[in-house]
């Protein structure tokens, strides 16, 4: 098991680290949102997103490795789509060797997949970068984000260290006493140590709540107030989106 | 709301029928502070919680000074009964240490500025002040208990109850827990097994039993006595014996000391 | 699998986020009505608990390993209420804080992994119980069952998706085929997991096991979700086919004045859907796709008219 989850990157050379959660999130979403939904045929439209994504991105990561090494979740999407010239039957025929033939729309297709699902991931690695787990569920909070959610998300976060911890102990004493991690009954070994900490997760959750009511909680949740900057460089980007967009749509 | 509290015939069951209490009966004055002892699955963590209306009681009648806790008074019997778990991740469920200190004040009502002069005396108090912004899952177990003691003394309560404080603690995180404790100001009831502990801050000890009131008397009068240890199956640490009495007493700032006197 | 950006079009993905977002109001009603007070503290808990168990790498054989999506089991254990809100809680974090599938899919990753799986699982569990009976040994069974094919619906689930909305041109009938397959084995997989994590709970605490203790208990808040999210699903089938702004395909086909009839989109016509080039396929995905509304208008029939004991 990685502990890729455990500690996440904050990149404390970023200056956005200290600008408010909301606007982040809203750029995240305003610019992943343009750049999914628009093609590369569009080509002003696309580019011009794809830019501005590039802006937030530069002033977020730390490096480029940094995000080349998060990238990893889209492997198999990547692979999927350099074969899409082949597979994707669409367009005319640019290129033909021997048997396999190379599609123009195919083509676009990859483009299209291979610059939407990096720069989604690249979107959501400079959040990540720049607000902390915790940030980013306030600044749904303050998105007027159902409070119950928003309470459960928090709770959620923060327990999940305290089980990536319990179940390192927990593999660490099987290890000690022979376990190999190779074969399905190892499967049924590490399922039944899943199932008790879930059974414990119960009795944990319980034990909260019985925290939580002694002291004085009735069902009413607070929000917190922290002095955040503004910045203009995201307002900047988002609307910069916003008006291509909207040029696209009407033309 | 003074900090007395008087237990009456409390007795209680578990949804499967097994007796947890068997009729306990005793009180605790203002201010006094008084160890509860027992073997593991003795009724004491049971007992601790009808002290703050968590358990419902199903017979008999607890009151916390002079009122008794009904389905009415409860948010103010938990402003004024605090209780410190044994298991600190159980009690920092929020994402930093300062959130987790002004969850209970929030709750209780107290005003914007309450909350903030509370909540600084409370984490400088337990030496965790520089630690606030913090997300209790990178703390020590130390500073852990020490957050936990925190998000409950910022509310002032009238009585502080601690299950197990030193349980898995080094011994220099032990010594600053007991200086935390000695300079409170409130009621303490104290669940444990560290005998040394009881010994050092509580001139009182209860003893539980399989549900049941063994026995209430000092505690130096109880570690004298080995049948009755024995009966509650405790025993005093390897190698030490108790030559001193023990004399509990308070300075004019309140604080506790201890004052050996030879026999 | 959490579908990155860029793979279904902004309508399918639009509509999956309605459905989502209408499926979790409802499912955080009843869960709040079930749960009261208990239910942040129980909900937060849960879901830390599946996503960490989600991280886990289950061994297959040959230097192979799984993973474990969680949707049946969840709704097995916890209810179909409050084990949806868990899993969409935990696609949500893994979406928004640690970059694992697109935001523009995220719609589409809880309708997907939670939703379906929740919903297929728990429908078969139920089914299961009516069937081979409430012993410990045959819930364990439904519990294999359920898990299986909570998978490969949803890899179902997702060809749909793509067949009315897939921003890509491979033929429907070979993502089918890739698809489906390869989540067979992973449902196994998940199958199995699912059943041995449901036999230690039934051994130690069948008391927290949510089928094993509400026998009859149907909540009226359980029905009105279905026939929300019924209402919801029939809503795919109608949305695209509204949108008057072509969708990204048919501009290609209009850019390049490509005579593609077989990619044309087209209403449900003859029993064929739109960009499926293999009839047979769509004959085939039709039917699943009207046996499964038969099937749960069925089983809601039953549920309503059913009297409670």
């Amino acid at each position: 098991m990685s502990n890729k989850h455990s500690s996440p990157n904050l990149n404390t050379a970023s200056y956005l680290i200290d600008v408010e959660p909301v606007e982040k999130i809203i750029s995240v979403l305003v610019l992943s949102l343009s750049l999914a939904f628009n093609d590369i045929r569009n080509t002003f439209t696309f580019t011009t997103i794809l830019f501005c994504i590039m802006c937030f991105v530069y002033v977020s990561i730390p490096s480029i490795k940094f995000l080349i090494g998060r990238m990893y979740v889209i492997i198999p999407f990547i692979l999927f789509s350099l074969f899409l010239p082949f597979l994707s039957k669409s367009g005319s025929i640019i290129y033909e060797y021997k048997n396999i033939s190379i599609y123009q729309g195919g083509l676009f297709e990859m483009s299209n997949i291979l610059l939407k699902s990096t720069a989604g991931v690249a979107m959501a690695v400079a959040l990540s970068s720049t607000t902390s787990q915790f940030d980013i569920i306030k600044g749904l909070e303050r998105l007027k984000f159902p409070k119950i959610f928003v309470s459960i998300l928090s709770f959620a976060l923060r327990y999940i260290s305290v089980y990536i911890s319990e179940f390192q102990r927990i593999r660490l004493s099987m290890k000690s006493r022979g376990f190999n991690n190779k074969g399905l009954s190892d499967s049924r070994s590490l399922a039944y140590a899943g199932s008790a900490m879930l059974i414990r997760g119960f009795e944990r959750g319980e034990k909260v709540y019985s925290s939580m009511i002694a002291r004085g909680f009735d069902g009413n949740l607070f929000i917190n107030k922290k002095k955040w900057n503004k910045s203009k460089l995201l307002y900047f980007l988002c609307s910069v989106a916003l008006i291509t967009n909207i040029i696209s749509l009407s033309l | 709301m003074k900090g007395g509290i008087s237990i009456n015939n409390l007795s209680f069951s578990y949804p499967d029928g097994t007796k947890a209490l068997n009729n306990i009966s005793f009180k605790v004055v203002e201010k006094e502070r008084v160890a509860v002892l027992g073997p593991n699955g003795a009724g004491k963590t049971t007992m601790v919680m009808h002290l703050n209306g968590i358990n419902d009681i199903q017979s008999g009648t607890v009151s916390i000074g002079n009122e008794k806790i009904n389905t009415v008074n409860l948010k103010k019997i938990r402003k004024n009964v605090g209780i410190v778990f044994q298991d600190p991740d159980q009690q920092l469920f929020m994402p930093s240490v300062y959130e987790d200190v002004i969850f209970g004040p929030k709750n209780f009502g107290f005003t914007e500025e309450e909350i903030e002069k509370n909540s600084k005396e409370a984490l400088v108090k337990v030496g965790m002040y520089d630690h606030k912004d913090k997300s209790p899952h990178h703390l020590s177990l130390g500073q852990k208990r020490k957050v936990a003691i925190a998000t409950v003394i910022v509310s002032n309560p009238k009585i502080v109850i601690f299950d197990e404080p030193s349980s898995n603690l080094d011994p220099s995180s032990r010594r600053e827990l007991i200086d935390i404790i000695k300079s409170l100001d409130s009621t303490v009831l104290l669940v444990t097994h560290d005998i040394p502990l009881a010994l050092e801050l509580c001139p009182r000890t209860i003893v539980l039993k399989e549900g049941s009131l063994l026995c209430d008397m000092a505690t130096n009068e109880f570690l004298k006595n080995d049948l009755l240890m024995r009966e509650a199956r405790v025993e005093l640490p390897f190698g030490f014996e108790l030559h001193h009495e023990i004399h509990h007493i308070k300075n004019e700032d309140n604080d506790l000391l201890n004052h050996k006197h030879s026999d | 699998m959490h579908v990155p950006d860029g793979f279904i079009n902004a309508p399918v993905s639009a509509t999956a986020g309605l459905i989502s977002v209408g499926s979790l109001w409802v499912s955080t009603k009843a869960s709040n009505k079930f749960l009261g007070d208990k239910f942040i503290a129980i909900a937060g808990m849960m879901s830390a608990l599946i996503f960490v168990l989600q991280m886990i790498n289950f061994p297959i054989g040959a230097g192979t390993s799984g993973h474990l999506l969680g949707g049946a089991l969840a709704v097995i254990i916890l209810g179909p209420s409050l084990g949806i809100v868990c899993v969409s809680i935990v696609v949500i974090i893994q979406a928004l804080i640690f970059a694992d599938g697109g935001l523009s899919a995220l719609g589409i990753n809880i309708l997907n992994i939670s939703i379906v799986t929740g919903l297929i699982g728990w429908f078969i569990i139920n089914t299961w119980k009516k069937i081979f009976g409430e012993k410990n040994f045959s819930l364990i069974l439904g519990s294999f069952v359920a898990g299986m094919l909570s998978v490969v619906m949803s890899s179902v689930a997702f060809v749909i998706e793509y067949a009315l909305g897939g921003t890509v041109s491979v033929a429907i009938g070979s993502v089918f085929i890739a698809m489906v397959t390869s989540h067979f084995l992973i449902g196994i997989g998940e199958g199995l997991i699912t059943a041995f994590i449901l036999n230690l709970f039934l051994k130690v605490r069948s008391d927290l096991v949510f089928i094993s203790i509400n026998k009859e208990s149907r909540h009226k808040t359980i029905h009105l979700k279905r026939i929300l999210i019924f209402l919801s699903l029939s809503l795919v089938l109608l949305v695209p086919f509204a949108s008057t702004s072509p969708d990204g395909l048919e501009s290609i086909a209009k850019e390049f004045s490509f005579d593609n009839s077989e990619n044309t989109a087209i209403l449900l016509e003859d029993y064929s859907m739109p960009l499926i080039s293999n009839n047979f396929i769509s004959i085939i995905l039709s039917t699943i796709l009207g046996v499964s509304i038969l099937v749960v208008l069925i089983n809601l029939y039953l549920n309503l008219t059913r009297k409670n004991p």
